[in-house]
């Protein structure tokens, strides 16, 4: 059980690193976790629906707790690596639900400095 | 205070049992891909492929960006796999009894993408969205299947019970006005 949070938290470090040098190619620099903070709670209103939407929406404030899928109402594993070790350990799964959500909440793709920012945030969680 | 009735249903029960027979299986067959259940159960139930025709999922499978209001894409390769498998095990393909009867409310010219509001599943759920129900389960869409389908995630939507409060059926739930005024003749004291 400790071996496998090792390994968990090892591959986390490769993951989280390599993405981040991977930003840092494509010009973002100094990734802060406070501007992730800030706009995980923002409120971005969607243009075709003019419902509210925010990372929180799906996620919920506190990242150790369990989800909630807006509109199915499944249950979405927690984000926090220390509530759910699998997070953050994988760079395909990573990408890919950058990029739904941040079309979802942003009606964009996330910039690479926003990407880095949310990641180096939620690795503290 | 709420006392509730417990209805059965019992859909089709005695016709199912005749039927049964010529096909493989009754229910829909269970999901045998894991990247499906994995990429589309992450979100919402993975519905058996026998749900829906091969005409459906080509048009869901098409549309993965705009799907119900969310964006759903996935790789160019994962989505020719999950593709294949949807339509290799489709309504119109799978030969089980649920997926047969499914094709049969199905019209020809009709292409549902949305497989609680094809009215084989939706006709008979359709009373748990009235706001007028005040039983269990309370459900906010059709989609959470295993709610009540305890083995639904095992294609087996077995016939379930649920509670439906008493003052469902109270008379002042129902709005008289809106009905047609009885004939005269049915009226008390006859014809005038």
């Amino acid at each position: 059980m400790a071996g496998a949070m090792l390994c968990a938290a090892a591959a986390q470090a490769d993951t989280v690193g390599d993405l981040l040098k991977q930003y840092e190619t494509q010009g973002a620099s100094h990734f802060t976790a406070a501007t992730a903070e800030a706009m995980w709670t923002r409120t971005f209103k969607d243009a075709k629906t003019g419902e509210s939407r925010k990372c929180a929406t799906c996620h919920s404030e506190d990242l150790k707790r369990t989800g909630k899928h807006a509109v199915t109402g499944k249950a979405i594993e927690p984000l926090a690596p220390s509530a759910n070790p699998k997070r953050l350990t994988d760079a395909e799964h990573v990408e890919k639900w950058f990029s739904r959500n941040c079309k979802w909440v942003l009606g964009r793709e996330c910039s690479p400095q926003e990407k880095g920012d949310f990641l180096v945030m939620i690795r503290g969680k | 205070m709420r006392t509730a009735a417990t209805i059965a249903v019992v859909a089709l029960a005695a016709t199912l049992g005749a039927q049964a027979a010529q096909y493989a299986r009754r229910d829909v067959f269970r999901n045998t891909n894991a990247t499906y259940e994995k990429e589309c159960g992450s979100c919402h139930f993975p519905y058996q492929a026998g749900w829906l025709p091969e005409r459906s999922w080509r048009s869901l499978m098409s549309s993965l960006s705009q799907h119900f209001g969310e964006n759903a894409e996935l790789k160019v390769s994962q989505r020719q796999e999950l593709l294949n498998y949807l339509v290799a095990n489709s309504a119109d393909k799978a030969n089980s009894l649920r997926s047969h009867e499914m094709m049969e409310v199905i019209k020809p010219g009709e292409t549902p993408t949305s497989i609680t509001k094809v009215l084989y599943v939706g006709g008979i759920h359709g009373g748990f969205l009235d706001p007028n129900f005040k039983g269990k389960p309370q459900v906010k869409t059709l989609a959470d299947c295993g709610v009540c389908h305890k083995k639904a995630e095992r294609g087996w939507f077995s016939p379930v019970t649920y509670e439906i409060s008493d003052e469902h059926f109270r008379t002042d739930d129902v709005d008289m006005s809106a009905s047609m005024p009885a004939p005269s003749w049915m009226r008390i004291g006859g014809k005038k």
